[in-house]
């Protein structure tokens, strides 16, 4: 049996900048698997409430996210939750692509700095 | 905790692929919400409201992307046929996309087809547009549909009278309606803000307004103190006339005017959709001090209209009844002048739209339905022909396992499609045409101005653009089966078979088009001639340089007979001295229609007596001398009025050749008498015979007429001015208004017209029905050119390597030729056939509409099939040639 071809990775800048929904859903998948209430719940948290996302709008980038393979569903973790529900986790690929977005925001963080629209952080 | 039904339901709305991956996590994701909320205190209604927003959008977004963007996965549509119901909605998603993309490759085909059908859908909005709002839309009356015009008919006959005020008190005090009431419409002067104008104004008796039902918008109606002797005068205006003349000003109430020389106090303003039963700018309480005047008794005396409410629980049938015994009883009472005379209410709608108006548009809309239809079997046609060009791909999805029902259902997605398309672009046709025809319609067709593009129309075009749709896809579907069969069978190479039933379809619909455009093409000639007819009209006079204009003068300054002849005569004469004008006179009323005052009497010859067989009904005209020298001089015999004909004169008339005929025969007229039977009763001697004018417009009848002079009739207020001018006619319009203000510059000038310009009013209405049917008709009869030609090219197309067998072994290109004429034949005999027996059987619904001509015109039809088999033949002799011109070598090798 021939080795099943490699699929062909696009190259992670290719797909950048990111919608900055695509952004927040990767960073809170990159924390562990989440389903998508999860991923609503961190968002809330990260953002002290001023982000609300709601179902519609974030399976459908999810719906997205997954076609191009940044995200794939994961197996179920606690058994005590409804089991119809999907978990998604992130991709190698997707890590690649949020990692690239991530660089390409902070080489943008570096420039505010350079232009003295905010102070250096401590970091 | 459950998911909540409606989040469900919405969830469903989603598009297949989208629902199978996330829909059961986008449901419990709300159920977590609503659950987290309750526990956080955020209201339900908050949560409900951001979510369902954002839902409707994602869902938007989503169909949309199923839709038209790039599918990455190759969907597999599963053999088996049977599908949940929720399946199916993803699966027509799929076949419009799919639609729409292919619509989109055959961009020549699809505008084709767009405009056809948008021709076809507009023309039909538009005229549906106009039926609506002339003939169907609800009056702005309160229980419109129980006002009614009671008014007298002659039994056996088309007459109607209007009605006495005897009966009118007897409808009022026997309480056969709820209210009821007597009006008179005239013309009067406004004095006021400006300069005298002439306003169209009702005498009304008390319940005139609570009959009609409509409240005044400022202000109050007439009330029962208005008509108290000795009260003040009083009136109500338009808010047409409030808005013109007083400048909308808001303090119009208690404002004072002058209107014929009294001073009136405006107590109210109607609302500006008032204009029934009369349109008039002026209501002015009807004040009878006393009932018992002989006048308001007679039982014949028809001078008023009427304007009735029913009453509560009775029907128009159960008050037809009630006024229909009182009749009786009144015509048993007056044999003499009652026989065969009933009273009848009519709905005030049909009153105000006449009898022709509503022919008229009726059969507008049924030949702009022809023409739909016409455009349907034309795109039905090209479906078909497209259809045939698309065997590989139907052959590769029938081997895919496509079902029937698969097949049908996206050749009618994809006909929906572009009737949807057709529609739109209809609509904005239909917007165009329907101000053309606000602008070239008679200004006699109530609430015409009315029409337009609203939520009916829309709906109408929406509905009817999905109604032809099917009808056009229906065809292509049916034959999209049948090659279905064909392939499953293992036919699919074969070149022919299959090619043959769709041929036939394809020509039964070119017969089927070819007969609908004879009807509309008959239906055009005869409307045309009809059209034609009247235009070359004899009016019975010399209309050119001819111009008129009304006058009416107050009866409280001119308030006796010989006040108002010596005004009239003295302004005649000044105009007729007048430069620039070569003749001038003043008569009651104008023919052509043009307006003015008459009165229907009967008259019996001398030595007859006063019965009824004797009478002959006439209309009654007053008129000064030179008059109808100004009408270009039609007496045939005998003199003009002079000016001894006065009071103190033997009595004379000036009678028409109808009269003359009626009353003797071939005999000499002149000399002879006759009189006014039931009321003058004075034996007048006729001086002069004048050539039959046309009276009421182009298309009358001959009526028997009489004019006697004004010095010789009782003291007639009005009269309309006629000069004829030695230019243009509107040339004398100065030398009009100069002499009348040096005589009396109270007295307005009203209803200036050319006779040319009331010829042309009163053929309007023929005249826009045979533009609009003869639009449709050319445009019925070029869809039908490109349906012959469309079919006739696609059958030499398809059997190039025939004709190139044929030539190959010896055929001429003649004989090719006789080959594609002899397949065009039998379908244009057929359809010129069947569609001259329709044109037969539906002509004689337009035959009163006709002039001169009869509705099954052999002339007419045979020039109509004669058209329809050249216009046939030429579309049929391109492709004759190209078959004849098949290079046999170059046919047979493309094979």
């Amino acid at each position: 049996m021939a080795p099943a071809p490699k699929p062909a990775w696009p190259e992670p800048e290719s797909l950048l900048p990111l919608k900055s929904v695509d952004t927040l859903i990767l960073t809170m998948l990159a924390a562990g698997d989440r389903h998508g209430y999860g991923i609503r719940q961190d968002v809330l948290a990260y953002s002290n409430g001023q982000i609300e996302l709601e179902a519609g709008n974030l399976y459908r980038h999810m719906r997205r996210l997954e076609s191009k393979k940044m995200i794939e569903p994961a197996e179920r973790h606690d058994s005590g939750d409804d089991e119809r529900r999907i978990y998604h986790r992130l991709t190698p690929f997707g890590r690649r692509v949020l990692a690239a977005e991530m660089l390409r925001l902070r080489a943008l963080v570096r420039l505010a700095v350079t232009r003295q629209i905010i102070a250096p952080g401590r970091a | 905790m459950r998911v909540p039904v409606v989040w469900r339901a919405l969830v469903r709305l989603m598009p297949r692929e989208f629902r199978d991956r996330y829909g059961v996590s986008v449901a419990l994701f709300h159920r977590d919400r609503l659950a987290e909320a309750v526990r956080l205190g955020e209201p339900a209604h908050r949560v409900w409201r951001r979510a369902v927003a954002d839902l409707l959008a994602s869902v938007a977004i989503e169909w949309w992307r199923t839709a038209v963007g790039q599918r990455t996965e190759i969907s597999v549509v599963p053999l088996s046929p049977r599908l949940a119901a929720e399946d199916r909605m993803s699966i027509m998603a799929q076949e419009t996309a799919q639609a729409v993309r292919s619509l989109r490759r055959s961009a020549a085909f699809t505008a084709a087809v767009v405009v056809t059908l948008a021709l076809g859908i507009g023309s039909t909005t538009a005229i549906f547009s106009v039926v609506r709002s002339v003939l169907l839309a609800p009056l702005a009356l309160p229980d419109a549909d129980r006002v009614v015009e009671p008014d007298s008919r002659k039994l056996g006959t088309d007459q109607i009278l209007s009605v006495t005020y005897a009966d009118f008190m007897d409808w009022r005090d026997q309480h056969v309606f709820s209210q009821v009431a007597v009006y008179q419409p005239t013309q009067m002067d406004l004095t006021g803000p400006s300069d005298p104008v002439r306003v169209q104004a009702a005498g009304v008796s008390p319940q005139f307004f609570g009959a009609l039902g409509a409240p005044a918008s400022t202000g109050r109606v007439l009330q029962p103190s208005d008509y108290e002797a000795g009260g003040g005068y009083s009136a109500v205006i338009s808010d047409r006339l409030w808005r013109t003349q007083f400048g909308a000003r808001p303090d119009i109430v208690g404002h004072v005017v002058e209107i014929n020389a009294v001073k009136r106090t405006i107590v109210g303003v109607m609302a500006p959709d008032v204009r029934w039963p009369v349109d008039v700018d002026l209501w002015l309480p009807m004040r009878i001090t006393n009932e018992l005047d002989p006048d308001l008794q007679r039982r014949d005396n028809f001078v008023f209209s009427a304007i009735a409410r029913l009453k509560p629980g009775a029907t128009l049938e159960s008050t037809a009844a009630a006024m229909s015994t009182l009749a009786a009883r009144v015509a048993s009472e007056h044999p003499d002048i009652r026989a065969g005379v009933t009273t009848v209410p009519t709905p005030v709608i049909s009153a105000m739209l006449g009898p022709t108006t509503p022919r008229a548009l009726w059969i507008l809309l049924g030949a702009v339905s022809l023409l739909l239809l016409i455009g349907c079997v034309n795109v039905a046609n090209l479906q078909l022909a497209r259809a045939a060009a698309r065997r590989r791909e139907l052959a590769v999805r029938v081997a895919l396992g496509a079902s029937r029902w698969r097949l049908v259902r996206q050749s009618l997605v994809e006909s929906g499609a572009l009737g949807l398309a057709g529609g739109a672009l209809g609509v904005v046709l239909a917007i165009g045409m329907i101000r053309l025809i606000v602008a070239i319609a008679p200004q006699d067709v109530p609430r015409i101005e009315t029409a337009s593009v609203d939520r009916w129309a829309l709906a109408f075009a929406l509905v009817i653009s999905l109604g032809v749709s099917l009808l056009f896809g229906l065809a292509p579907a049916v034959h999209a089966v049948r090659q279905r069969d064909h392939l499953a069978m293992g036919e699919g190479g074969a070149r022919t078979s299959a090619g043959r039933g769709g041929a036939r379809t394809r020509r039964t619909l070119v017969a089927v088009e070819l007969a609908l455009s004879v009807v509309l093409l008959v239906g055009a000639g005869l409307a045309v001639q009809s059209i034609a007819r009247l235009r070359h009209v004899d009016t019975g006079f010399d209309r050119r340089n001819v111009l008129t204009a009304s006058i009416s003068l107050p009866g409280i300054r001119y308030d006796s007979k010989a006040k108002v002849v010596a005004f009239l005569y003295q302004l005649r004469d000044r105009l007729a001295a007048a430069p620039g004008v070569e003749a001038a006179g003043i008569a009651s009323a104008s023919p052509l229609g043009a307006g003015g005052f008459y009165l229907g009497r009967e008259m019996v010859a001398e030595g007859r007596a006063p019965t009824p067989d004797n009478e002959v009904p006439i209309n009654w005209n007053v008129a000064t001398p030179g008059y109808f020298a100004a009408l270009g001089d039609p007496l045939v015999a005998g003199r003009d009025f002079s000016l001894t004909d006065d009071s103190a004169g033997p009595p004379v008339m000036i009678v028409n050749q109808t009269f003359a005929r009626r009353m003797f025969g071939h005999a000499n007229p002149l000399g002879r008498r006759a009189m006014s039977s039931r009321d003058e009763r004075v034996e007048r001697e006729i001086i002069g015979v004048v050539r039959d004018v046309k009276y009421y417009g182009a298309a009358d009848s001959s009526r028997s007429l009489v004019w006697v002079p004004y010095a010789q009739n009782n003291a007639w207020h009005q009269g309309i001015i006629t000069v004829r001018a030695r230019a243009g006619a509107l040339e004398a319009l100065p030398v009009v208004r100069r002499e009348l203000r040096a005589l009396d510059p109270n007295i307005a000038l009203a209803n200036v017209v050319t006779m040319d310009e009331a010829l042309a009013r009163s053929m309007a209405g023929d005249n826009l029905v045979a533009i609009l049917l003869a639009t449709f008709a050319t445009l019925a009869l070029a869809l039908a050119a490109i349906g012959v030609f469309g079919v006739l090219s696609y059958a030499v197309a398809q059997r190039t390597r025939e004709m190139g067998i044929r030539l190959a072994l010896g055929a001429r290109p003649s004989d090719v030729r006789r080959l594609v004429a002899g397949e065009t034949a039998p379908m244009v005999c057929a359809g010129v056939a069947v569609g001259l027996l329709a044109a037969f059987g539906l002509a004689r619904l337009a035959r009163s509409m006709l002039y001169e001509i009869g509705p099954n015109d052999p002339a007419t039809f045979f020039g109509v099939a004669l058209t329809l088999g050249l216009v046939a033949a030429a579309a049929a002799l391109v492709p004759a040639r190209r078959a004849a011109r098949v290079d046999p070598v170059i046919a047979i090798r493309n094979e």
